[in-house]
């Protein structure tokens, strides 16, 4: 009886019972949901990516000063003191004796990136950036920061300002290559080096196939230690 | 004494179990609906793109990369960006979405976008004293060609095929489903009033349950599915795709609290209608 009369008139029953048939109306929904989606939900989850959102590209040159400071020619740096760029972040500076390149440079190479400096090609093995023992290879436009490379010759001292550190290369060898070549590269050395590539040739118009690739072998700079 | 301890299946007990059937079926109705008039509609997904920004974002990145297709081919930004706007990227984007909707899932080509940008590029060439022939025209029409896909891809939705088809489906099957849900709802509540017929308060409250439990579902489909899925971290590009769908799958999570409002407001109304009037008697004893 006590029952019957909360249901017919106690203004308790408003909530509670509505709470109840919500419940179990969102648990049979869930089923249904798990049922019917729940192969599509397990490739919606394929799209979702573990952090937040993703942040914006620093200016990691601001970190320059603090960090050379304590930096000499020849010390190692151990690779986790340092913060390793991200995609889009400027982390350092480029000139090259003889020529006019003088440009920031930044870590990947998208068209944002190549519309405001030299890029750095990225990949999860074979190419670096100065100091990681690797092969370090630097992208940019024929018509804006690399146009000079055409100036380059050989035994020039490329010059490579990190946050880090300071690295200087001298170039050893240049070439023209298709672009689909990929002898052009080598990412499987273990020595550090560093490839300059842009569009050939430098006053076309339109697309072009052929790059200009410039060779330079590492002289001087900080080594990166890897983690034990 | 036995047959009282029983638990008995009485008018109340079968009022009760309506009362829910009923509030589920207007969650699948609200569910059919709701999708019927977002997915069913192009004029849903244009609003997506108008809320989302889609023209100024999609622009921005195109503006980029032509920007640098020009700093390789040896043309100026302004001349790579002579036929962008983010209004006319913005209204493309809508066209293609509604030819999606009336079946003709190909992309539309873009030339005039191509056309422009060669006319802009020949333009520029010629200020520098280069007439564009042979090997030179090939080569700048190449990039012509590279800026009027990109603007394609910018413009067109990705899986268009599977869409179209699951767009046909979702406006065959909803109308099907939420004209069952209404029609077992409806059969629901007139199964309800029948067997609570000497007890027409019970029936009322019945049906004041079942409105606000539905409404209550729908409340927490729209404002808490949403945080749940945490859209942000949809790791899809280019940004103005994401935006768009994460304004899309946003809006029709939304939509669930206007049911929820219009179930709760019914909810209310009938309440309200039921309320014991103890003043008329008070005053008429007097």
């Amino acid at each position: 009886m006590k029952r019957k009369y909360f249901l017919r008139s106690s203004p308790l029953a408003y909530l509670a019972v509505p709470l109840v048939f919500a419940v179990l109306s969102l648990g049979v929904l869930a089923l249904m949901v798990k049922t019917i989606a729940g192969p599509y939900l397990g490739l919606a989850s394929w799209f979702m990516s573990n952090s937040a959102v993703s942040t914006q590209p620093q200016d990691l040159m601001a970190q320059a000063s603090e960090l050379m400071e304590h930096v000499k020619d020849g010390d190692s740096i151990p690779l986790s003191s340092i913060t390793y760029p991200s995609e889009g972040d400027r982390y350092g500076h480029i000139t090259i004796s003889g020529t006019t390149v003088d440009a920031p440079v930044y870590y990947g190479d998208n068209s944002t990136i190549l519309n405001q400096g030299v890029g750095t090609y990225k990949d999860s093995y074979g190419v670096g950036i100065p100091g990681e023992g690797k092969t370090i290879l630097l992208a940019g436009h024929n018509n804006t920061f690399f146009n000079d490379l055409q100036s380059i010759k050989e035994g020039a001292v490329v010059t490579i300002e990190t946050y880090y550190g300071v690295y200087t290369y001298t170039v050893k060898l240049s070439g023209v290559y298709d672009y689909r070549d990929t002898t052009s590269y080598d990412f499987t050395r273990t020595d550090e080096n560093l490839i300059m590539y842009t569009c050939y040739p430098f006053d076309a118009l339109g697309f072009t196939p052929e790059r200009y690739f410039v060779y330079a072998s590492y002289t001087s700079g900080p080594v990166l230690e890897q983690d034990q | 004494m036995k047959k009282q301890g029983k638990f008995h299946f009485g008018n109340t007990q079968w009022a009760l179990l309506l009362g829910w059937i009923t509030s589920l079926l207007l969650v699948v109705l609200a569910v059919g609906l709701v999708l019927f008039s977002t997915l069913g509609t192009g004029s849903y997904m244009e609003s997506a793109v108008r809320k989302s920004n889609f023209g100024q974002t999609a622009c921005g990145v195109m503006e980029q990369d032509f920007i640098s297709f020009g700093a390789g081919a040896g043309f100026s930004a302004e001349t790579m960006t002579a036929a962008l706007s983010p209004e006319q990227v913005e209204q493309d984007m809508v066209d293609s979405i509604h030819r999606i909707y009336e079946g003709n899932l190909a992309a539309h080509e873009q030339n005039a976008i191509a056309e422009t940008t060669y006319a802009a590029m020949e333009q520029e060439a010629a200020a520098k004293g280069v007439t564009l022939e042979g090997g030179t025209k090939d080569a700048v029409e190449i990039v012509a060609e590279a800026v009027r896909q990109e603007y394609v891809n910018y413009t067109t939705l990705p899986l268009r095929v599977q869409l179209g088809t699951l767009i046909k489906k979702v406006q065959k099957l909803v109308w099907i489903l939420a004209a069952g849900c209404a029609l077992l709802a409806a059969a629901s509540v007139l199964v309800l009033l029948r067997v609570t017929r000497r007890d027409p308060r019970m029936a009322c409250r019945s049906l004041v349950f079942a409105l606000a439990g539905a409404a209550l579902v729908c409340l927490v489909i729209g404002l808490a599915v949403n945080p749940m899925m945490d859209l942000q971290r949809l790791s899809l590009e280019p940004a103005s795709l994401k935006n768009l769908v994460v304004c899309y799958v946003e809006g029709i999570f939304g939509r669930f609290t206007v049911f929820a409002a219009i179930y709760f407001a019914v909810s209310v109304v009938l309440g309200l209608l039921l309320r014991p009037r103890k003043h008329k008697k008070e005053s008429a004893e007097y």
